[in-house]
């Protein structure tokens, strides 16, 4: 299999067949492994279940395939995706709410085979992160989520909520000023 | 956008510990390999549905008697595979939890009361019908993908070949024995063969693939149901005794509540009852 995008690259991939709205198998495939973790990660700190992540990045790469011929590549790849995944997680959302028993997947934790101290910090910051954003309005969460988790860029955080940018660095603002809060009474170094 | 060196430490671990355990990744991008023109069967999560848009009895419906666009989502893929083989016998035969305690509380099994089982294709209509009919409130599904707005999206005949190309498949590779534990997801597509193995009068092998899974390391999630399967089966071997046995262990399990109507139906509750009279 070899790499035609880069995450932050070109983003139309290389050999495209746009015309026919069709993506060549392989270079989908491409596609879905190189933003499968940060789409995963998104739905999941967004509030979707998990035993529901496995639908909802599925359907995320679904709806892509599908309107890729749709895609016309002003934004980021990346962006257009995560603006897919921002749809599907507030779908989830807005219906589900989270089970206690599924805030950290303790034997589906990436790390659990790896160095476990390591391994242990992951999982103590993934628990604060997913706990703060728990508590966090929507609007604050996915500013959280996007902007600071992801990085993403302000201006596309902007595009994909469909608000304008200083809205986006006010709720940063905010939202930073509270993680930072959190972290301070942590005792997370 | 951050700068302060704690924050991004914790965002960065955070990152990582939000990641999808290696496993779980390879397992969820070799099923969108797999299914990205075809709906995929196994994705099917151990939890209540997701809010749904569309009724599954329509999915069914459409899926395999109607014409015209399909609304289509994995779940609701798989719901129509369940509830195709559940109607076919003459009612849902899963727990509440995978199917909804409405439709599973509604179902009475045809072949539980011993009475005659009615063509597949007429029976399973009107357990569809029934389904939109009464248009109880099913869960609403986001974003659900139009079937025809996907390149090489299958049509009513590529809809049906793909359910056969699924059993099939199911058929192969749940027969070996696992030696580690069964997911809920092989435990589940046993069921669905023994459920069709009944609806087929196939009792005998329906009976042994419950007997199967008995001696299989399984999570345990599906048992009542494995349990009701067996009853029924058993019934329809004309091994009354049998289905009481496996009846009265049901009773007494909390899980076995759920399914007392139905054991009452079948020939293990008649049983009962008439033990009782005496």
């Amino acid at each position: 299999m070899t790499t035609v995008l880069a995450m932050n690259g070109p983003a139309v991939p290389a050999g495209e067949d746009r015309s026919a709205g069709v993506t060549k198998p392989a270079e989908f495939a491409v596609v879905c492994e190189q933003h499968f973790d940060r789409l995963w990660r998104q739905l999941r700190a967004m509030g979707v279940l998990d035993c529901y992540l496995d639908d909802a990045t599925q359907e995320v790469f679904l709806i892509a395939h599908a309107k890729w011929a749709s895609f016309e590549g002003r934004a980021q790849l990346s962006t257009w995706l995560y603006a897919i995944a921002y749809r599907v997680g507030a779908n989830y959302r807005r219906k589900l709410r989270r089970h206690a028993a599924d805030e950290l997947n303790e034997a589906a934790h990436p790390a659990a085979f790896g160095d476990p101290e390591q391994s242990l910090q992951d999982k103590r910051a993934a628990a604060l992160v997913q706990t703060f954003c728990d508590g966090l309005s929507e609007k604050l969460r996915d500013v959280f989520v996007l902007a600071l988790l992801e990085e993403q860029p302000a201006s596309e955080v902007a595009q994909i909520l469909g608000v304008p940018e200083n809205t986006v660095y006010s709720r940063v603002r905010i939202v930073r000023e509270a993680f930072r809060r959190v972290l301070a009474e942590s005792d997370l170094t | 956008m951050t700068t302060d060196p704690l924050e991004a430490l914790v965002l960065a671990r955070a990152r990582d510990g939000l990641r999808p355990a290696e496993q779980r990744r390879a397992q969820v991008l070799e099923r969108m390999a797999a299914n990205m023109h075809r709906m995929p069967v196994e994705s099917l999560a151990p939890c209540p549905d997701p809010p749904s848009q569309v009724k599954n009895g329509e999915v069914l419906r459409t899926l395999l008697n109607g014409s015209g666009r399909v609304m289509f989502t994995p779940r609701a893929f798989v719901c129509a595979l369940v509830l195709g083989a559940a109607a076919g016998w003459g009612g849902a035969h899963l727990s509440p939890a995978l199917l909804g305690s409405t439709a599973h509380q509604r179902a009475q099994p045809a072949l539980a009361a011993g009475r005659e089982v009615a063509p597949e294709g007429e029976k399973r209509g009107q357990g569809q019908s029934r389904d939109v009919a009464r248009g109880e409130p099913r869960t609403t599904r986001p974003s659900p993908i139009e079937l025809a707005a996907l390149p090489h999206g299958p049509d009513e005949g590529e809809a049906k070949q793909t359910v056969n190309q699924l059993k099939v498949r199911h058929a192969s590779t749940s027969a070996v024995g696992p030696a580690d534990q069964v997911s809920v997801y092989e435990e589940l597509s046993y069921l669905r063969r023994a459920q069709a193995a009944l609806r087929d009068g196939q009792s005998a092998l329906a009976l042994g693939l419950m007997e199967n899974l008995d001696a299989m390391p399984t999570r345990g999630a599906l048992r009542a149901e494995r349990n009701m399967t067996k009853v029924l089966a058993l019934c329809q071997l004309g091994r009354a005794q049998d289905a009481k046995t496996i009846a009265t262990r049901m009773a007494q399990l909390d899980a076995g509540q759920v399914y007392r109507k139905r054991l009452e139906a079948s020939c293990a509750g008649t049983m009962h009852d008439s033990a009782r009279e005496k």
